[in-house]
């Protein structure tokens, strides 16, 4: 779902990439052996990439980028070889997301499909286009994503996945306007794809739209059918717009009303603990806190603000021993929570741990520079020493935060923007070390 | 919360006092609202230029300034950063209460400020026996001294008030027990004219956060005890926590005996300055907010304080700390635990949610329907005039007051007039306009005119008046400092005196207790400054000018409800 936050088209992207690579090659001809591009094939070849063809549509990605390989060994100027190991690479990097394989075989799909595009520039399209988008998006090379995403929507200008692309990467540049200009056109093209309604309700609240964001969360919930999935996964949306209009009771009875229809939401009940602890009403919040500690799936993040929830109800009820156990809980699953640490600082004093509760604050003190640190603006010039310098500082920081993510981000840029800088091995090493496995 | 030792109080009072169904007042009708019975327009100075003291003042105050017996009222203006040709600067304003009505006092009555005013403090700066006035500008500040006919005299420069840097709030207080007030004064930030841009917010020119300017440390002035100044602010240790100080309260932590002081910081972690002078002799404040846990709220980032109040809410017999913040933020309420330890438990406590859409200035803690539990008001107004435009409607600049009626546990969001149209609040002071025996407000309003909210809860309850004064040479005359402890029925109040909080303001120094039901008279405990405790049972009713030493109280009726 587009709530992730990142490219996530590739669900509609499937069905182009498992469709045909070869230009105008039906399985039929393919099967037949006949080829309308044998005169610039190699028979041989075509057979190869008939073979390939079907590995990819039974999803066989490693077959067929190893057949495509071999073809551009022998031609590396292949462009039917080019497009289906682009394919083949990009499903595989997406079937792989997160790990670090994927990386490898988004580069390998954005090679190939750079290089078709060169060798066979007459079928540029715009699918190609928004694969390429979102290999760059995915090594966070936004502004080279938001090009490429421009491109696939300039082939193409009434693609609705197209212009959602666009909206993804102008976001991540900070391109609100542009973003919510693309949601909107492919919303109003498919007006019945869900996860663009997200994208552009989110687009609205960031640009201090919040009005405008509930009724088109509002509408498109009503027109769905009852107990719809999407009303789940639109009431999340709506529940934040409400909670950015400073709505919280309103906030809770969009929850509520989700609740209905999936009870066993993660994050419906992650929120609804969260959202009842600010109304006030502990004995809920209790609740849904460990009834979403029962579930499964829950991430590093979710488990924090469980364990957060429940130690301040217990340090609000005066339980400072089960309190301190849940706040020290919350704090090892997200280091730099500052609300934890202040709350255990005052769980601690009131239980007599003076000292541990001066540690703590040390503690809390150090994190906020660091978040300062982080967070300061503008973000270091990676093309001068200071800035590598100040850089360096930024990574060790998110690495003592535990923002891992963020970390491995700053060190791609800075291996990219200075790669045989002398402290990028102590820098790798050091993620490397404390990032848990 | 501290276990609080309550003596059998049930067979004190005489039962004879039973208000008429038609005395007891339902919340809606609490306040009248009068819109225009004080003659006076806010100018907050804003010319286009977009100074960020344009937009966060300006306060006032309540003194009887020509000793008649009924409060007059100070209020401040703004000033343009750059006047017109032929255009008069805006000037600050006393008004007299003169048969009921605020009359403008004429100019010889020796106000001439006409600086950026922000907030005030009001006392007895020489110990003369009438009310002075420090007024805190964005520039040079003024004391101004009362003859105690009503007419002042400026003397800052030559009393050793010097500062010129951006002030805000101020209080007096006795910081070393030697029986004069001393004045601590609130910087806001580091504005330099010369170097400033305006912010944008979208298309919209807007005023500048507080996070683009530097802060600036508070200052500490000793009083000789003649009212003259001498600047303690580098050796009381002041200088190594610069502020953005927009709400100040003197109040006793640990309780020693000695005033602590609590500043509420926009945009900063607000201060716990901790007075060392019992502990080590010496001048000197740690700063402990953060220990103490009330430099945050409950989710550990700064917020944008702006007033700030302390009372008993809870009655465990230490005060809790409230602070009004930005929109999306919630105003904070600090439950004192004791010790030096503090929870903050405004969403557990019902005055969070319905803070959240608002942006709270001043804010003071009354017993507005005379239920012996403590209630909260808050005003409110945003800071960017082009909110409701630039959120489409989510925000507006004019937002509403808030009465939050308490029930000792808890606080419940009330209408308190007849429906009142939306303004852009500012400060909030109290005072018993009437001497009715209730507690009346005023608010300032940005731009605009100031708004009287006349309480109607005179009669409806027994209420007990008290005006202190010390007189001991370790005793301030205005018994700023002083715990007052009312008990009757079965019940117990504690209240620490101060004349200045909520938000650039200084309030009626006298006190009101509502008594509960049946109950005609109180016992009063009062812990003067200088450590020593007198008691006496005390009839309501009454105004009551308890002078410390002294055999008797004078006793004045209050008049009859209006």
């Amino acid at each position: 779902m587009a709530s992730g936050g990142v490219l996530t088209q590739i669900l509609l992207l499937s069905a182009w990439l498992l469709a045909s690579s070869a230009h105008s090659l039906s399985l039929e001809s393919a099967l037949s052996g006949i080829s309308p591009a044998q005169d610039t094939t190699h028979r041989g070849d075509d057979i190869s990439i008939r073979e390939a063809e079907l590995n990819l549509r039974r999803g066989n990605y490693a077959a067929t980028a190893r057949i495509c390989r071999t073809i551009l060994k022998s031609n590396p100027v292949e462009a039917d070889a080019l497009l289906l190991l682009g394919k083949a690479s990009f499903s595989a990097a997406e079937k792989l997301a997160g790990t670090p394989p994927a990386q490898q075989a988004y580069a390998e799909a954005e090679q190939s499909f750079l290089r078709f595009l060169k060798v066979d520039p007459d079928r540029s399209e715009t699918r190609i286009w928004q694969s390429l988008a979102i290999c760059a998006s995915r090594r966070d090379a936004h502004s080279v994503a938001l090009q490429r995403a421009r491109k696939s929507v300039e082939v193409e200008p009434n693609n609705p996945l197209a212009l959602r692309i666009l909206g993804e990467s102008a976001r991540a540049l900070g391109r609100n306007e542009e973003a919510l200009d693309s949601f909107q056109k492919s919303h109003n093209i498919r007006p019945g794809d869900l996860d663009v309604v997200h994208l552009l309700a989110l687009a609205l609240k960031k640009l201090d739209r919040p009005a405008a964001a509930r009724q088109l969360l509002e509408t498109t919930i009503a027109g769905l059918p009852p107990r719809s999935p999407g009303t789940v996964q639109l009431s999340l949306v709506l529940f934040t717009v409400h909670l950015n209009t400073n709505q919280p009771q309103l906030a809770q009875t969009v929850l509520e009303q989700a609740a209905l229809i999936a009870p066993e939401n993660l994050t419906l009940n992650v929120e609804m603990c969260a959202n009842l602890y600010r109304l006030g009403d502990h004995s809920r919040a209790r609740f849904y806190a460990e009834k979403a500690r029962g579930q499964i799936g829950q991430s590093r993040i979710s488990r924090a603000i469980t364990a957060r929830v429940l130690g301040q109800i217990h340090a609000h009820q005066g339980n400072h021993a089960e309190a301190i156990v849940e706040l020290k809980r919350a704090i090892e699953r997200q280091p730099d929570d500052l609300a934890s640490l202040q709350s255990l600082a005052g769980s601690l004093r009131r239980s007599g741990e003076e000292q541990e509760a001066r540690g703590v604050l040390e503690r809390y003190r150090k994190i906020r520079q660091q978040i300062s640190l982080v967070e300061a603006k503008p973000a270091p010039d990676l093309a001068q020493a200071e800035g590598l310098e100040r850089q360096a500082q930024i990574i060790r920081a998110l690495v003592d935060l535990g923002r891992f993510d963020q970390a491995k981000q700053q060190l791609s840029r800075r291996l990219a923007a200075s790669p045989n800088h002398p402290s990028n091995s102590i820098l790798q090493e050091l993620l490397e070390q404390q990032e848990p496995r | 919360m501290r276990p609080l030792s309550l003596i059998p109080l049930l067979f004190i009072c005489g039962c004879t006092f039973e208000p008429s169904a038609e005395q007891r007042q339902v919340a809606s009708e609490l306040f009248q609202v009068e819109q225009n019975s004080i003659p006076f327009h806010h100018d907050s100075g804003a010319r286009g230029s977009r100074y960020i003291g344009e937009i966060v003042g300006s306060g006032a105050g309540l003194l009887d300034a020509d000793g008649d017996g009924d409060l007059d009222l100070f209020l401040i203006n703004g000033s343009p950063a750059k006047l017109e040709p032929k255009e008069e600067a805006p000037r600050d304003q006393l008004f007299l209460q003169v048969d009921g009505a605020f009359v403008a006092a004429g100019p010889d009555c020796g106000i001439v400020g006409s600086e950026a005013g922000m907030g005030l403090a009001i006392g007895d700066i020489d110990n003369d026996g009438d009310p002075d006035l420090f007024v805190a500008n964005d520039g040079p500040d003024q004391l101004y001294i009362n003859d105690g006919k009503g007419r002042f005299d400026e003397q800052s420069l030559s009393r050793g008030i010097t500062s010129d840097s951006f002030s805000s709030a101020a209080v007096l207080v006795d910081i070393e027990g030697d029986g004069d007030l001393d004045l601590f004064i609130g910087s806001y930030l580091d504005f330099d004219a010369s170097t400033f841009v305006p912010c944008t917010r979208g298309d919209q020119e807007v005023y500048c956060a507080p996070s683009n300017f530097a802060p600036a440390p508070c200052l500490l002035l000793l009083n000789d005890g003649t009212g003259n100044f001498s600047d303690v602010s580098t050796s009381s240790g002041l200088k190594d926590h610069p502020a953005k100080a927009l709400g100040i309260i003197s109040i006793d932590i640990e309780p020693d005996g000695d005033p602590d002081l609590y500043v509420a910081n926009d945009g900063e972690p607000n201060f716990l300055l901790i007075n060392q002078w019992k502990e080590q002799g010496r001048i000197f404040f740690l700063e402990e907010a953060l220990l103490a846990g009330c430099a945050y709220g409950e989710g550990a980032k700064a917020e944008a304080g702006m007033g700030v109040d302390a009372a008993d809410l809870d009655g465990d017999g230490d005060e809790e700390i409230l602070v009004t913040n930005l929109e999306a933020q919630s105003n904070s309420c600090y439950r004192n635990d004791g010790n030096g330890m503090f929870m903050e438990t405004s969403f557990a406590n019902g005055l969070g949610p319905a803070s959240l859409p608002h942006v709270g200035f001043g804010i003071q803690v009354i017993d507005a329907n005379l239920d012996g539990h403590l209630d909260i008001f808050v005003t409110n107004g945003h800071i960017i005039e082009s909110i409701g435009e630039i959120r489409q409607g989510a925000s507006h600049f004019a937002q509403p007051d808030q009465l939050f009626l308490g029930d000792g546990n808890s606080f419940k969001l009330t209408p308190y007039s007849a429906p009142v149209d939306p303004t852009v609040g500012r400060s909030l002071l109290r005072g018993d306009l009437d001497n009715d025996g209730d507690d009346d407000l005023i608010i300032t309003r940005w731009n605009s005119t100031p708004q009287l909210l006349r309480s109607t809860a005179a009669g409806s309850a027994a209420v007990l008046g008290l005006r202190l004064e010390g007189s001991s040479d370790r005793s301030n005359r205005d018994a700023i400092g002083a715990r007052i402890t009312v008990s009757a029925g079965g019940r117990q109040w504690m209240r620490e005196h101060r004349v200045q909080s909520s938000y650039l303001a200084s309030h009626d120094p006298r006190l009101l207790f509502a008594l509960p039901e049946g109950c005609t008279e109180g016992d009063v405990s009062v812990l003067w400054p200088d450590g020593k405790v007198e008691n006496r049972r005390l009839q309501a009713g009454s105004y009551h000018h308890w002078i410390q030493g002294q055999q008797s109280v004078v006793s004045t009726e209050f008049s009859p409800p209006r």
